[in-house]
C-alpha cells in the first residue's frame, strides 16, 4: 500500500547543535511537494524510529555534522529492522565522507548527500526511490 | 471483509495497535479504493472518545498547550490520539508539518499517537481525511482525541462540526484580536483560552472576551452552554487542570442535554454530503476531461476566450452531461 506523496521525517541525532541544514532541507523538500516532519536536533535513534512509525512516513532523512554518524546510522537501521519497518527508506547527508558509502549501502541506506549536492537532484532521487515515479 | 491486508490492519486497529491505526489513516489521506470497505466495517464500532478541537491564530501556543494537556491526561492514565494539521502549499502541494517538534516529551509514549496531517488542498481548516482519522482513533479505543487546526478565519468553523468541544486559543499582544476576528470563529468557541497569561494585556483580553460573551443572547436560555474563559501558561504547565475541568464539564453538558447525539447525527449528515459532493465533482470532471489532463482542460478554457458562464455551458454541452 504505497503513499501518493513523499512523507519524510528529518532529524539530527546526537549532540550536534547545527540546525540550519534541517531548515534548508525542510524548505527545499516542501517546495518539491513533500510532506516534511522535522523533529529537530538532539534526537535519538529511538525517538527517530518511533516518530517515523507513528507518522507512517516513507522516508527518513538524517543530517550529520559530526563524525560520529556511523554508530547512529547503524542504530537507526537496526531499530527499523527490529520494528519491522524496513519499508521506510533512510537517507543520510552532511559531513559523511565517500569512504563510508559502501558501509552505508550495506546497512540499507538508500542515498547519501554531501556538501555540493543540489536540492533538485536530491529531490528527484528521493522521489524516485520512495514513490517509484519520475516527475 | 475481502482484502486480506486490510483485514489485518483492522484487526490491529481494534486491538489498539497504533501502527495499524496510522497506516489506516494514510489510506484515508490517499483516498484508497479500500475506503468504502473499511468504513463499512468500522462505522458500527462505537468507541467512547471525547474529541476536542483546538484552533486559533498562529503563534498562540496551541501545540504547547496540547503538549501540556497530553502530560496531564497521561498522568490520569488516558489513551490519547493527536491530529495536528498544517497547510499544504497551494503551489507545490508540499507541507511543513511543524507541530510534532513541540511535543518531544511524548515521542516514546506508546499510549499517545501524534499524527501530523497536511490539508492537501482542502478548504475549511482541516484535512479532508480528518473525520475518517477521528473515526479510526475512536474505534481503536482512544479516550481523548485532540485536533489542532490551521490558524483561524471564517473557514475554520469546520472544526466545530467534527469536535465535541471546540477551544479557541488567544494570547495577549496580538493587536485588537476581538475586533479583527470576524463572526464565525468567535461563535464556535465553547471554551476560550488566554495562553501566555503571564504577558501584559492578559487581563484586558479576558475582559474583552467576557464583554463579547456577555452580549450572547443565550444567557436567557438556562439550557445553553455559556462559553468560559480560562487563563493558561502552557509552557509552565499552569491553568491546564482548570482547562481540563472546564472541558469535562462541557462534555457533561452535551451528554445531559442530549446535544451529543444531535451533534453526532449532524456530523454524519455533513460528512455524507461532503463525500457525495466530492464524488460528484470528481466524476463530472473525469467525464469532461475525457481522458485528457487538467492542463488540457485549462488550455481549452483559455482558447475559448469567452466569459466563464458561456464556457461552462459549452463544456457541459460537449460532454453530454445534462446539468
Amino acid at each position: 500500500m504505497q503513499h501518493k506523496k513523499v512523507r519524510i521525517l528529518l532529524a539530527k541525532i546526537g549532540l550536534d547543535d547545527h540546525q540550519r541544514s534541517l531548515l534548508v532541507l525542510s524548505k527545499g523538500f516542501r517546495d518539491a511537494g513533500f510532506e516534511v516532519i522535522n523533529l529537530g536536533h538532539f534526537q535519538t535513534p529511538e525517538t527517530v524510529v518511533a516518530s517515523a512509525i507513528a507518522e507512517d512516513v516513507n522516508a527518513i532523512g538524517l543530517s550529520f555534522h559530526t563524525l560520529t554518524y556511523m554508530g547512529w546510522v547503524v542504530d537507526v537501521c537496526e531499530l527499523l529492522e527490529k520494528k519491522k519497518a524496513k519499508n521506510i527508506a533512510v537517507f543520510v547527508g552532511g559531513t559523511v565522507p565517500e569512504v563510508d558509502d559502501k558501509e552505508l549501502k550495506k546497512l540499507g541506506v538508500k542515498g547519501c548527500y554531501r556538501p555540493g549536492a543540489l536540492m533538485k537532484d536530491m529531490v528527484e532521487e528521493i522521489r524516485m526511490i520512495v514513490l517509484g515515479v519520475k516527475v | 471483509m475481502q482484502d486480506k491486508g486490510l483485514s489485518l490492519l483492522v484487526e490491529g486497529l481494534l486491538s489498539g495497535d497504533n501502527r495499524s491505526l496510522t497506516r489506516l489513516i494514510s489510506l484515508v489521506e490517499d483516498d484508497s479504493p479500500l475506503l468504502p470497505e473499511l468504513f463499512r466495517d468500522i462505522y458500527p464500532i462505537k468507541g467512547h472518545a471525547h474529541t476536542i478541537g483546538i484552533c486559533g491564530p498562529p503563534g498562540t501556543g496551541k501545540s504547547s498547550l496540547i503538549d501540556g494537556l497530553i502530560t496531564l491526561l497521561r498522568e490520569r492514565g488516558l489513551n490519547l490520539g493527536v491530529i495536528s494539521i498544517d497547510p499544504s502549499s497551494p503551489y507545490s502541494g508540499g507541507a511543513f508539518l511543524g507541530d510534532r517538534i513541540r511535543m518531544q516529551r511524548h515521542f516514546l509514549d506508546e499510549s499517545v499517537l501524534i499524527r501530523s496531517m497536511a490539508t492537501r488542498g482542502h478548504i475549511g481548516g482541516l484535512s479532508h481525511a480528518t473525520r475518517g482519522a477521528v473515526r479510526l482513533m475512536d474505534a481503536s479505543g482512544k479516550d481523548v482525541i485532540l485536533i489542532e487546526t490551521v490558524g483561524v478565519g471564517q473557514t475554520e468553523v469546520e472544526i466545530a462540526e467534527i469536535a465535541d468541544t471546540t477551544i479557541l486559543v488567544l494570547t495577549p499582544g496580538l493587536g485588537d484580536q476581538i475586533q479583527v476576528l470576524k463572526a464565525g470563529i468567535m461563535e464556535i468557541g465553547d471554551i476560550f483560552v488566554v495562553n501566555k497569561a503571564d504577558q501584559t494585556g492578559a487581563e484586558r483580553l479576558v475582559a474583552e472576551i467576557d464583554v463579547m460573551l456577555g452580549l450572547n443572547p443565550n444567557h436567557e436560555d438556562l439550557q445553553a452552554w455559556i462559553p468560559s474563559v480560562v487563563k493558561t501558561e502552557a509552557i509552565n504547565q499552569k491553568g491546564l487542570e482548570e482547562l481540563w475541568n472546564t472541558i469535562e464539564s462541557h462534555l457533561r453538558h452535551l451528554k445531559n442535554n442530549g446535544i451529543l447525539d444531535e451533534k453526532r447525527k449532524a456530523l454524519l449528515v455533513w460528512e455524507t454530503l461532503e463525500l457525495l459532493s466530492n464524488r460528484i465533482r470528481n466524476r463530472v470532471l473525469e467525464k469532461i476531461m475525457d481522458g485528457g489532463s487538467m492542463d488540457d482542460l485549462k488550455e481549452k478554457i483559455c482558447k475559448m476566450n469567452m466569459d466563464p458562464y458561456t464556457v461552462v455551458s459549452n463544456i457541459l454541452d460537449e460532454s453530454g452531461l445534462k446539468i
